[in-house]
């Protein structure tokens, strides 16, 4: 069955990968949006009947248009997704320079256990991906074989995703897990998207940047002007 | 089967995805009917059905523009409300 799933999810080519990816991703994200508008409105049933046709209408009416303009799509969510990044990167900041200043972590625990669990935790993922490379050439279930580049592939949308839900992970309360899951779905295709021209995947890395440094000095603006510097 | 869904045709996406919108909005309208103003499942699909067969004879086509902008705008929306809502959780709600 896994076999069957990665099989669609890969063929014809891996370029299809990430439109795959960001459209299944904004199909979950579209239906968790739509069941948490209704409940509480509709009866279980009429969430469950209604919510799902309701999620796929949008679905496939999304799809019918932006399905004409892909790049367009993966190139405002990866500046959405980047630019939020850039102030969890000034937060990241600010959180060093406090383990720094006061000699422990603003949530409690010492720095070295903190950075052991991280290297442990590291270390499993790593493996698996090595363990995931070193098995590729092995005949998948249609009897396609997944080659190094889809190994590769498999293993840049792993570690992207897993970034990607580490930070939104913070949001579990406001949001259900298919919702995030989804999102990060979207965002890791808007990651590994492959744009028509080198000339526009450069501008968009450019723009990638410029979102991110505003982000970052968006979040110190708040910071410096509330007078919370500390955390 | 999934590659006319996604290979497919923007024409016949839209058709398929404005019926699921139209069939999902009655059974919703339907539910909310039969509870708020107590008429019996049955009186009540009756009715959501005589109004969805009215919108759709006198404004499909509008319909249609309205629901692609609509499903669009969401597609947009939904990602920017997370991305506002971590921003939000990173900026302002932390400690």
């Amino acid at each position: 069955m896994i076999g069957i799933v990665l099989d669609w999810f890969l063929a014809p080519d891996t370029g299809a990968l990430p439109v795959r990816l960001m459209m299944i991703g904004l199909g979950v994200l579209l239906a968790g949006g739509v069941a948490r508008a209704l409940r509480g409105v509709t009866s279980r049933r009429a969430l469950l009947v209604g919510g799902t046709l309701l999620g796929a209408g949008y679905w496939l009416t999304s799809i019918a248009v932006l399905r004409g303009s892909y790049d367009i799509y993966a190139a405002y969510l990866y500046l959405l997704f980047h630019a939020t990044e850039g102030a969890a990167a000034a937060h990241f900041y600010r959180k060093v320079a406090h383990a720094f200043q006061q000699r422990s972590l603003p949530g409690g625990g010492h720095l070295r256990t903190r950075v052991s669990h991280l290297a442990a935790v590291f270390s499993v993922l790593l493996s698996g991906a090595g363990l995931f490379v070193y098995r590729s050439g092995v005949a998948s279930a249609t009897g396609q074989t997944v080659t190094f580049g889809l190994a590769y592939t498999l293993v840049a949308v792993g570690v992207t995703s897993l970034g990607v839900w580490w930070r939104v992970r913070p949001l579990s309360n406001d949001y259900r897990v298919p919702t995030l899951l989804g999102f990060a779905a979207c965002v890791t295709g808007a990651e590994l998207y492959g744009y028509a021209t080198p000339s526009l995947e450069i501008v968009v890395v450019l723009a990638g940047a410029a979102a991110h440094v505003s982000g970052f000095w968006v979040a110190v603006g708040v910071w410096v002007l509330r007078g919370h510097w500390h955390p | 089967m999934t590659e006319p869904l996604l290979d497919g045709s923007s024409a016949a996406l839209l058709r398929y995805g404005v019926f699921c919108l139209f069939v999902g909005v009655g059974i919703v309208f339907s539910d909310r009917l039969s509870r708020s103003v107590g008429l019996s499942p049955r009186a009540s699909a009756l009715v959501v059905c005589c109004l969805g067969a009215m919108v759709w004879y006198g404004w499909s086509s509008t319909y249609l523009r309205w629901t692609r902008l609509f499903g669009t705008a969401l597609a947009a929306l939904l990602p920017l409300a997370v991305c506002f809502n971590l921003f939000r959780e990173v900026v302002w709600d932390a400690p």
